[in-house]
This record gives structure tokens, sequence and C-alpha cells, in this order.
């Protein structure tokens, strides 16, 4: 393994970070995203989380179109020291990621970038190890995807079958994962997540599971707001 | 964020469904949310909120040179504009905070 590592070039990374959400009925709501977590919006923890783990790397946001707005002033705000890129999100995640992609394509393909990560935005409390992880596995292996291992029992008593729960960020090389969604595009195949697209159209590929973070939570129910302030208490408000 | 109530669309476990929830939240720290269709009510433990409120409130002291600092470097005729209607805030801010928490 360590000769095959010697022989990989430096890793170049892009992050792309999901927050364009499916849209609300309410005209009221704001995106979870966009929700104060002990003192920051979700989206800026994600976004240090990120730049924290790879200092100086290509940092794509990907939103709705009518949270410009509001991404502007708070990244002006929260995370003024970054340069985030701004992408407009499709219809489906698996739209939002071919049009960060197509935005990141020019680098992809001249080199600048060989390994992508896809991480969703309502997951703050991601660590710098986890990112760390799967960058690394992705550019040794092809893809990495952080996963739990769940009781079964938790989902189905009768199930025998090891479950798992998978989570973000997933890294892959660049230009695979590049090239998949445009297959995807031309094909009209929509993956019910990245690492289903890159399977479809590269399954020599490997994608490797990681250990994720029974911490790295994504903001889905109001008590996983409670839960997420405390984990942030815990590590001292420090992402 | 003084008493403040956002709404947002999250997953309410009694609807089983993504509802509109309205979340209360006292200084930097959520009180409460309430689902907008069946209004079931999701409260931090008040004592333990109040613990929580403690420690967060000594970590934004804390951390307030060094944020100030940043806001300084970036725009030093925006935050000087803005520094005396915010300390004029504070008491307000801060008896808006403690009373969500003991309410
Ligand atoms: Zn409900």
């Amino acid at each position: 393994m360590e000769a095959r590592t010697a022989l990989l070039e430096p890793m170049r990374i892009a992050v792309v970070i999901l927050a364009a959400g499916s849209g609300s009925r309410f005209s009221s709501a704001t995106n979870k995203v966009w929700l104060p977590l002990g003192g920051r919006r979700i989206i800026s923890r994600s976004i240090a989380n990120a730049v924290k783990s790879f200092p100086g790397c290509r940092t794509v946001l990907v939103i709705s179109p009518q949270d410009a707005l509001l991404a502007n002033q708070v990244l002006e705000r929260e995370a003024s020291d970054v340069e985030v890129e701004l992408v407009e999100g499709g219809e489906t995640r698996h739209d939002s990621e071919y049009n960060a992609l197509i935005h990141l394509a020019p680098a992809i393909t001249d080199g600048r970038i060989n390994v992508v990560l896809i991480h969703d935005g309502a997951r703050p409390l991601a660590t710098s190890m986890l990112f760390h992880d799967v960058a690394r596995t992705a550019h040794q292996h092809g893809g990495a995807v952080p996963a739990i291992v769940v009781d079964p029992f938790e989902i189905d008593y009768k199930c025998e079958n090891q479950i798992v729960r998978v989570q973000t960020p997933q890294a892959f090389r660049a230009s695979e994962l590049l090239s998949a969604y445009q297959k995807a595009h031309h094909d009209k195949f929509v993956g019910t997540d990245t690492a289903a697209c890159m399977e479809e159209y590269f399954p020599e590929n490997k994608n490797i599971a990681v250990a994720g973070e029974t911490q790295n939570v994504k903001i889905t129910y109001p008590q996983d707001l409670v839960i997420a302030e405390h984990v942030l208490e815990m590590r001292g408000y420090v992402e | 964020m003084t008493d403040e109530v956002m709404y947002a669309e999250l997953h309410c476990a009694h609807c089983d469904q993504e509802t509109l929830h309205a979340l209360v939240y006292a200084g930097r720290l959520i009180v409460s949310s309430t689902c907008q269709i069946c209004h079931m009510q999701v409260k931090h433990e008040p004592g333990d909120l109040r613990i929580h409120y403690i420690k967060d409130l000594e970590n934004r002291i804390a951390t307030k040179p060094a944020r100030l600092w940043r806001r300084f470097w970036k725009s030093p005729v925006g935050l000087m504009w803005s520094m005396p209607r915010k300390m004029m805030q504070q008491p307000g801010k801060f008896w808006g905070e403690i009373k969500s928490l003991f309410r």
C-alpha cells in the first residue's frame, strides 16, 4: 500500500456542499441549512469543517436561486475568509451535483482537481478526520463512502443482514465522477446518490466504505438541532 | 437572535412527514420547536438549557474580542457605525434571552 501511495500524485481537492434542498411548500420556511446552530448558520459550520480540512481547496456551495441574497449575506458575515463559489442547484440532488461538477469541469479536465468531495450542507458536525479519510481513500481506490453499522432490529426484527447507514462527505476521483455525471445526463439516468451514479458507469471503480461518525448527524428532526448543540458544547464550540 | 422565532421545514415524528416548524431561540440556543400541523412541541429541558446557556454565554464573551477584531479588519468603518447601536441593545438582548429560559 505504501509503495502505491508513493506513486500517487498529490491530492488536489474540491469540496461541493449541497444546500439547495428540494424547495419548500411554505413561503415562510427557511431551508434548514440556514438555521442558526450555536451562533452560526448550519451551512457556515459545514463549510468551515471542509475548509479547515483542506485549506485553499475549491469550495462550491450549491444553493436554491431564492436563497442567493441570504447566502451572500451569511457568507459575508460568517465565512468572509473563505472563497466560496456559488452554483445554482437543480430540481433534484442529482441535478445539483451535476451543476456543481459542470462548474468544476475545466479544472477537473486539466488536472487541477483530482478528488471531489460531495457533502450534505445539513451535516455540520463532520470532523476533519472524516474529510481526510474519505479523500485519501478515494484518491487511492476511486471512491469512499462513510458508513455506520445499524442494529438491524432497529429497522426490522426479521432482518438478519448487516445494515449500514451512509453519510457524507463522500469522495470520488474527479475525472471519473465528472464522466459518470455527464453520461448520466446524456442517458437521463438519476441515481439515488452519488455512489449509485458512479456504480452505474464505473462498476470497476471501488467505492470503499470508511468508518462514519455517530456524531455526524444530518439535521432532519427538530431534536437533531438540540443534539447538535450538545455536541458543539462538548467540543467547546470549535468546529 | 434574542427570543427569535424562525420557521423551517423539518421532519415531524408525529406527522411522519416534513412539516413547517416554529423554532424559538434564546440567544444562540434553541429553546423549543413546534410542528405547525400537529403542534407537537420539542423542548430543551429547562435546567439543562440554563446550564447550557451559561456555558454558551461564557464562550460568547471569551471569543468576542477575536470576533470583533476579525470584523474590524474586514470593515473598520462599518463596525464603528454599528457599535454604538449594538452596545445600546445589549441589556435588552440579555434580558430577552433570560426571559425565554425562565418562563
Ligand atoms: Zn407534526
